[in-house]
């Protein structure tokens, strides 16, 4: 009859693929984490007394949902952040980067295709994101976007407003898989945008509070 | 028209700004740290579960190897594979493969096995340690005939139970359902249905299999079996008959000899079948009918170590880069006020990072940091520049940011508030920010430290110590609480120490003396862990110095570890642009007393080793060391090792020296698989530790090193990779 220390040995080489043994014991031990997490609670509360814009950020496949606060603004770069500071970075409405959420667009050259979306025409656009390879590379994908002009849709700004905003939609195409954004413009700019950076994350959609 | 139908939120007063699911108002509140900490221990166990599967795994035999029930197959697993496999037979056998896919081509095996009632006419069970080598001689062509083609050694250098060679080839049909493995097999896979082996055309020594000598064989390589004697054909099956679902056919070439004649095993057919069930990307459950008469359940999981569940992280995002805080201008002379450097301190602190001092030369700050919280320098160091670039004043225009550990000043990088500003948000930011820093040596560079105040840090928290592989009890485990303390009186001067109280375990219940003919260097460690006192874990003073450019330097004394206390020097090479290293260490060390307090026993050693480190590229470092070991022998210690770039380390080990083997004893001599987890790599969050473990089939008293702390090579890596470039992808992170 095999003994009870002879099954716990075997189950526990097992669990080595999930880091078992000491890893277990030495993650019990003390833990060197920054305690980021909280900083700027004041930051929030007096973004929140100043009236600082809003965006409300959707993750669509996920069924989650945020509101964010614009923190600061330095040449054109509108940096957004939530209570527990994610952030997203955006340039004339698109995402030009996110942190905090584990799977985060590091940087995005966009080209023009902030100005061809917001012209309401037809264009084709390259885009290159960059995001981290899990070895702290960071791995390019590039896109040539062709931009089109959908027609007039009906956009819910809050619970009873509503507004007419022109529907554009982005197809990028990439070896590696295509990925497809939408996006609403109001007098010029985008109002509200779905956009995909990372197949792990889904489909983001943003709405620029007015 | 609508887009989605009415919105599910509630725009009016909101005031959490977190991610929540159906962003319904409720409390939304950042993780406390106990929750994080309860979150750990479960992320730790569902680590593999969570880990990106993007290539496709093959199946693994009973074996752990790519194979369908017993029998292998040619495939290989994707590069940078690990994998975890467990099996249990109704006939009282348990195998536990550990896997590693070393290069695209080349497989490594570690096993460990359990047979019921196996020796002494069935009155004793054997544990078996086995390690096996596969090589992919060829890789499968989709678009042609070509199949991929392979040979495994399995238990090349153990006690032979599972002794076998194969070549063997494997071809996907069918779309891709169908998976044909045929092969040709010696050894244990080459007993059932045997015929002359065909290599003895080439000689009449493959005809002849010399025998096994039992455990005087254990460890030793014997070459002069491999593919000798009769061969035996196999055929095997894959049939994925769904995404999840697939099941084998084989007709296996191992007649179960040991197993028949041993274990009463009953052999009724050649004929396996199995089914295998994929529980999402990672997990795979699995049920055999084996040689008509044995049922087995297997379970395995893989993991990619190239592949975190969170590459990014799930820490908070960084400070922006801001332009200077003009309302503390005043407080920044060319001696910053002790306000200022506190503000600045508490600043970068709340980023991880320690200041260590700060001075002002016109419009140039010198800063000098250490990394507390990263386990990515570069992240460390893209963090304190954001931090500096809103607290210094404005006219501060270029940040010298000078890096230490341990006191070590190992980098200096140098960016401008222009710099700054600019890539924060350009798309090659990263790159163009290692570019423009252009890390130095810092050795011999002026000083901005501060007088250090005597800095005193403690902590207390519960420990388990493992031993593996006892052949009465092959899982030992004490469990207990450990006080540890780190006082740093001076710049460059450590006392440390830790004492451990046992409140339970069996490690000391160890019944089997050492018969090691060589002083009791290791084989007597159970003896420590008789003692139900505090015990002194090390106790340590450690300075550590630059004696010039590309050198560092450590003097250890005091307790070094468990069993040996005494003086230790080591001085390093390590230029940063060059992927080679060169150290030198000597030591004067005595055994200590079993009751782990201050004596030491008769046994006195000068024990030392020259080393040398080459970085191979593709992640894999080479370490020689040659020197003497604490029994007195001399011999050297190849350890190769693949780091991914995350961290992440599977690696292997094995010392030769000029004990024999049969002086050596059981194990012929000192081997092992070396796996480091950093900690940050499971939870996503960062963390400086990570998870060792060092597989060791047994340790005994010959090719034994002294464990000293703090070790210069490993202690300066990160520091001197982020200065080559290593991870700059986290610099804006």
């Amino acid at each position: 009859m095999m003994r009870l220390p002879s099954l716990l040995f075997f189950g526990l080489l097992t669990l080595l693929a999930g880091c078992g043994g000491q890893l277990m014991q030495r993650a019990l031990d003390r833990v060197v984490t920054p305690d980021m997490e909280t900083q700027g609670i004041g930051e929030i509360e007096a973004l929140t007394a100043a009236h600082a814009p809003e965006m409300i950020v959707w993750m669509l496949d996920v069924d989650r949902a945020s509101r964010l606060l614009l923190a600061e603004e330095r040449d054109g770069v509108l940096n957004w952040r939530t209570l527990d500071n994610v952030r997203f970075y955006t340039r004339d409405g698109l995402i030009i980067g996110t942190r905090g959420l584990g799977f985060d667009l590091m940087t995005a050259d966009n080209g023009n295709a902030a100005a061809v979306i917001a012209s309401g025409r037809a264009g084709q656009v390259p885009r290159v994101h960059r995001l981290l390879d899990g070895e702290d590379n960071l791995a390019i994908r590039s896109y040539i976007c062709d931009i089109r002009p959908v027609g007039a849709e009906q956009v819910q700004t809050d619970v009873a407003h509503f507004v007419t905003a022109l529907r554009v939609d982005e197809t990028c195409h990439s070896p590696r898989g295509n990925i497809e954004n939408r996006h609403w413009v109001l007098n010029g700019r985008i109002l509200q945008t779905e956009q995909t950076f990372s197949q792990d994350l889904g489909r983001f959609r943003i709405l620029y509070l007015p | 028209m609508w887009l989605y139908g009415p919105p599910a939120y509630v725009v009016s007063p909101v005031s959490k700004f977190c991610f929540q699911k159906n962003y319904n108002g409720a409390a939304c509140v950042p993780l406390a740290s106990w929750t994080r900490m309860a979150a750990l221990g479960l992320s730790l166990l569902l680590a593999a579960a969570k880990a990106r599967a993007e290539d496709t795994v093959p199946g693994l035999s009973l074996y752990g190897v790519p194979g369908h029930v017993e029998m292998p197959s040619a495939e290989a697993l994707p590069d940078g594979t690990l994998a975890v496999s467990l099996n249990h037979h109704a006939g009282g056998v348990i195998r536990s493969n550990l896997v590693f896919q070393i290069t695209p081509r080349i497989t490594g095996v570690f096993r460990y096995s359990y047979f019921e009632d196996y020796l002494s006419g069935g009155r004793l069970s054997l544990y078996d340690r086995s390690f096996d080598f596969r090589y992919q001689i060829m890789a499968e062509d989709p678009d042609s005939w070509r199949p991929s083609l392979a040979f495994g050694l399995q238990d090349f250098g153990g006690t032979g139970v599972f002794g076998a060679e194969y070549l063997v080839a494997s071809k996907h049909l069918a779309d891709d359902r169908l998976l044909v493995s045929a092969g040709l097999g010696w050894g244990r896979f080459g007993s059932y249905g045997s015929f002359r082996n065909p290599l003895a055309v080439l000689s009449d020594r493959f005809e002849e299999r010399p025998g096994r000598e039992g455990m005087s064989d254990t460890g030793k390589i014997k070459v002069d079996r491999f593919f000798r004697g009769d061969a035996a054909a196999f055929l095997a099956l894959d049939w994925r008959a769904t995404e999840k679902l697939t099941l084998s056919l084989e007709y296996s070439s191992d007649a179960m000899t040991a197993e028949v004649e041993r274990m009463d095993f009953d052999h009724r057919t050649p004929i396996n079948i199995g089914l295998k069930y994929r529980l999402g990307d990672t997990g795979t459950l699995g049920a055999s009918l084996l040689y008509g008469s044995t049922l087995a359940l297997s379970f395995s999981s893989t993991l990619n170590p190239a592949r975190p569940p969170a590459p990014s992280g799930h820490e908070a995002a960084p400070p922006a880069i801001g332009r200077g805080s003009a309302a503390a201008a005043a407080s920044w002379g060319p001696q910053p006020d002790a306000a200022a450097q506190d503000s600045l301190a508490a600043a970068l602190k709340a980023q991880g990072v320690t200041l260590d001092g700060v001075m002002i030369e016109g419009d140039t700050a010198v800063v000098a940091i250490t990394n507390t919280g990263w386990p990515v320098t570069a992240q460390a160091w893209g963090r304190s520049f954001r931090v500096l670039s809103r607290t210094l004043p404005p006219e501060i225009r270029e940040i010298r940011l000078r890096s230490h550990i341990r006191d070590l000043p190992v980098s200096e990088m140098r960016l401008s508030r222009e710099d700054l500003e600019t890539l924060e948000y350009a798309p090659d930011g990263a790159w163009q920010a290692y570019v423009r820093a252009n890390p130095q040596d810092a050795a011999g560079l002026p000083d901005p430290r501060m007088n250090r105040e005597d800095r005193l840090s403690w902590g207390l928290s519960p420990y388990g110590q493992p031993a593996f592989f006892d052949p009465d009890s092959p899982l030992r485990l004490d469990v207990g609480a450990q006080l540890t303390a780190e006082w740093m009186p001076v710049r460059g001067l450590y006392i440390s120490g830790g004492v451990r109280q046992k409140l339970a375990g069996n490690i000391g219940d160890a019944s089997r003396r050492s018969d090691s003919v060589l002083p009791h260097v290791r084989s007597d460690l159970y003896l420590y862990y008789q003692n139900d006192d505090p015990a002194i874990s090390w106790l340590t003073a450690e300075y550590f110095g630059r004696p010039g450019s590309n050198l560092y330097s450590r003097a250890t004394v005091g307790l070094f570890e468990q069993m040996f206390g005494g003086v230790s020097g080591e001085l390093l090479w390590a230029p940063v642009d060059r992927p080679y290293a060169l150290g030198v260490e000597l030591n004067y060390a005595a055994q200590r007393d079993v009751d782990g307090l201050f004596g030491f026993q008769d046994y006195e050693v000068l024990t030392g080793h020259v080393s040398g480190y080459l970085e191979m590229g593709n992640g894999f470092t080479g370490q020689l060391d040659v020197g003497r070991y604490l029994a007195g022998d001399w011999g050297g210690t190849l350890t190769v090792i693949r780091r991914f770039g995350n961290g992440f380390e599977v690696g292997g080990f094995m010392t030769l020296t000029d004990v024999s083997f049969d002086d050596f004893g059981e194990g012929a001599f000192d081997k092992g698989i070396i796996l480091n987890v950093p900690l940050n790599w499971v939870i996503g969050m960062p963390a400086q530790r990570e998870a060792g473990l060092v597989i060791r089939p047994i340790q005994r008293d010959g090719g034994a090193r002294l464990s000293v702390r703090n070790r210069l090579y490993e202690l300066t890596r990160d520091e001197r990779n982020a200065a080559s470039g290593a991870r700059w992808g986290r610099f804006w992170r």
